[in-house]
């Protein structure tokens, strides 16, 4: 007996031989929750590009019709978001949702207006260090881009610009982890970010005109980060290499066993470097 | 002839109206429970040359329970089956054991016994065999029966353990030059926890026991059903069913023809690969570990298996042989016989149900997991339990998509290198360890 045989009476045809996807390629879509039905669990982007409408038009619809009720949904609609700015010449304008632009490479997504209070991980503000806005905030917007540019008038969650390669995000303001695991491309947040601001980065560079929460920068490796205002405690915790700059004073325990890189600010709270093992910390008026 | 499954339902009704064995329905198969100690020693007289481990306290029914069937399966009275068995202890001898060289073919011509016409010469001729050709071994009546006990096996010193290995690995016995072959043999050993007087049992040699079965002491309501018990033990096995040579001989030949489907095969193959893939091992082999290079001595830190719990890798130290193989295909079938079941799904019901007994025995779980929630704590057998539910589920639900697209790879519907890069997607070690490899040798 051939093996695919033996495999076939082991799953009694419960298994397809074939993908799921390539049965369905190229077939009529009854709209976003077909689409969602045709896919697995995870779902990546070739997957989704493959089974979403060829013309641009249909693909925007496709994005402001769809009201996602779940994680899996959202991740899908994100990647159909990025597809539809990525198909198009002039600027998409979309309601802010979670994961908005996930993985976008190209062209301009602009989040205009109040989150869709439908959404399963749409929730009211108020992440530590920044002020409460009276919009729901999207999470994950941005997450994974390698291209283009994300605006988003008004707040942003938690996990903006996560894992991002490139291209760029401006905002307004964000929740806690904007623009975790940063490897790339650079970020603009107008007002005050939340807490644990570029954790993880290894490059790119991020700019913050308001206020930081704690633990901006750390475990950073490479890449930069601005702060206007002040910044909140355990700034640069742990970090290896890299600059921050704070124009504003820094919290307690700024570099905190840090290993590398450079600390900037105007003044520093109490216990500034203690365990430090390398890198420098500098007050800016002794420079 | 009489149905010998039949008779063997007769007789686990006697053992239980004659109060000689009352163990709780501790095994579940599909929807039905028995007990376990009583089935897995029922499946291993089906079978020929698999050896079966009772492992508990003392006075747990072990060894009586072993010696009622042995008498009622091969006919002979409780008293000669407890005459066959060896019991161990540190001054027991091979000649003891095995046998002896004949004091009398010194004093008078050799007689054409029939114990020596049974042995016969190595092959392979030295001087030392010509020598050895006149010499005549008488064989004990334990190398010569077909039911063999092996009682207390682990007060045998280390160095007495070793004719178990040799004798449960070539079945057969060789003393002063003379090989006695063992022929289609029931095995059957009984075994202490660890005391003062007791050795352990060395890793070769529990990968040669087949099938391990711990034996608990009876139950409140088992010694209520105890003290009715009026006559003596061999008084009443008396009472128990007998079978004839021939209904014996039948048994294995039963159990062969029970067919297992894709289904079992698939899950027991997997099941082997979760126990035995380790991405740090030398060809990705758990077995060729040794040493302190063992996933409970810090080899799996930082893979990205570990602390998974739904991978069995780096849950326990061994790997499985091949041997496992063959012994849970050989058992699930014995048990499904035995339960009169015969459809796929019972079937594989069965093999979760016999599999942990297969395993549990042949490998240590990583203590840490042991000492976490939801606490196994000294119950190995449990643990084991559930890895191997974990596996059966994963490869029936989970690994279906990526089992077909391997198989449509070896069989040509598609390239290996289409294959590889679906492949790629599948973070499961199965996929990963052996698939890919085996794709990328096609390449």
């Amino acid at each position: 007996m051939k093996l695919k045989g033996f495999m076939d009476q082991a799953y009694e045809g419960k298994v397809r031989g074939e993908k799921r996807l390539d049965e369905k390629k190229g077939e009529f879509l009854l709209g976003f929750e077909d689409l969602a039905q045709r896919l697995k669990e995870r779902p990546k982007r070739a997957e989704v590009e493959d089974l979403a409408p060829r013309d641009a038009d249909s693909i925007v619809d496709l994005v402001i019709s769809a009201s996602p009720k779940d994680k899996r949904e959202e991740t899908i609609w994100g990647i159909l978001s990025s597809l539809a700015a990525e198909s198009i010449s002039e600027p998409l304008f979309i309601p802010p949702r979670n994961f908005a632009g996930l993985e976008l490479k190209r062209g301009t997504i602009i989040l205009d207006g109040e989150a869709p209070a439908s959404g399963p991980k749409a929730r009211a503000s108020g992440g530590a260090g920044q002020t409460s806005a009276p919009w729901t905030r999207a999470h994950h917007l941005g997450e994974k881009m390698s291209g283009g540019r994300l605006v988003v008038r008004g707040g942003a969650g938690d996990y903006l610009g996560q894992e991002m390669e490139g291209g760029g995000i401006v905002c307004i303001s964000c929740g806690d982890y904007a623009f975790r695991n940063m490897t790339g491309g650079w970020g603009v947040v107008k007002g005050d970010a939340g807490n644990y601001l570029g954790v993880g980065n290894s490059g790119g560079r991020i700019a913050v005109k308001g206020r930081a929460g704690a633990r901006a920068g750390w475990l950073m490796r490479s890449g930069r980060i601005w702060v206007r205002k002040d910044a909140g405690d355990y700034l640069g915790l742990m970090m290896s290499e890299g600059s921050i700059s704070v124009v504003g004073r820094a919290g307690a325990r700024a570099g905190w066993r840090m290993k590398g890189g450079l600390i900037k600010a105007d003044g520093y709270g109490p216990e500034a470097g203690a365990e430090k093992v390398g890198g420098r910390i500098f007050r800016r008026g002794a420079l | 002839m009489p149905d010998p499954l039949r008779k063997i339902d007769d007789l686990v009704d006697a053992l239980e109206e004659l109060r000689l064995h009352v163990g709780p329905a501790d095994l579940q198969v599909g929807d039905r429970k028995v007990n376990s100690q009583l089935y897995i020693s029922l499946a291993n007289a089906c079978l020929r040359n698999r050896a079966a481990l009772l492992y508990g306290g003392m006075g747990a029914n072990k060894t009586t329970l072993v010696n009622l069937l042995g008498s009622a399966f091969t006919d002979l009275s409780f008293d000669e089956v407890e005459n066959l068995m060896i019991t161990g202890h540190p001054e027991q001898t091979e000649e003891k054991i095995v046998g002896f060289i004949d004091p009398r073919q010194w004093s008078c011509p050799p007689a054409a016994s029939p114990d020596s016409s049974r042995s016969s010469t190595r092959p392979g001729s030295s001087s030392f065999d010509e020598g050895a050709e006149a010499i005549q071994v008488l064989w004990t009546p334990w190398s010569r029966s077909r039911w063999k006990v092996i009682n207390e096996i682990n007060r045998f010193p280390s160095g007495k353990q070793n004719l178990f290995l040799e004798l449960l690995q070539k079945r057969k016995v060789t003393y002063a030059g003379k090989t006695l072959d063992l022929g289609d043999t029931c095995y059957f050993a009984t075994m202490n926890p660890d005391f003062s007087a007791t050795y352990p049992l060395d890793e070769a040699l529990l990968d040669r026991i087949s099938i391990s079965v711990p034996a608990t002491q009876p139950d409140f309501l088992a010694s209520l059903a105890l003290a009715e018990r009026e006559k003596e033990v061999w008084e009443l096995a008396e009472s128990l069913p007998r079978f004839s040579s021939e209904e014996f001989e039948r048994l294995p030949g039963m159990v062969a023809a029970v067919s297992l489907d894709s289904q079992v095969e698939l899950s027991i193959i997997s099941l082997l690969r979760d126990f035995t893939l380790c991405e740090r091992a030398p060809a990705f082999d758990k077995t060729q570990l040794s040493g302190g290079s063992k996933p409970s001595r810090g080899l799996c830190a930082g893979c990205h298996y570990f602390n998974n719990p739904e991978v069995c890798c780096w849950q326990v130290d061994e790997g499985l042989s091949d041997r496992v193989r063959q012994d849970l295909r050989s058992y699930t079938r014995a048990m499904a016989l035995l339960l009169g079941l015969d459809s796929s799904e019972s079937k594989i019901e069965v093999l979760r149900a016999v599999a942990p007994y297969v395993i549990w025995h042949r490998v240590s779980p990583n203590r840490t997991m042991l000492e976490r929630p939801p606490y196994y704590g000294a119950r190995r057998l449990l643990y084991v339990k559930d890895l191997v539910e974990k596996s059966i589920n994963r490869t029936l639900n989970e690994r279906g998509e990526m089992n077909m697209i391997f198989a449509r790879a070896v069989d040509g519907e598609i390239s290996p290198r289409v294959a590889l890069e679906e492949l790629s997607g599948y973070d499961d070690p199965i996929a990963r360890l052996d698939y890919v490899r085996a794709l990328e040798r096609m390449v």
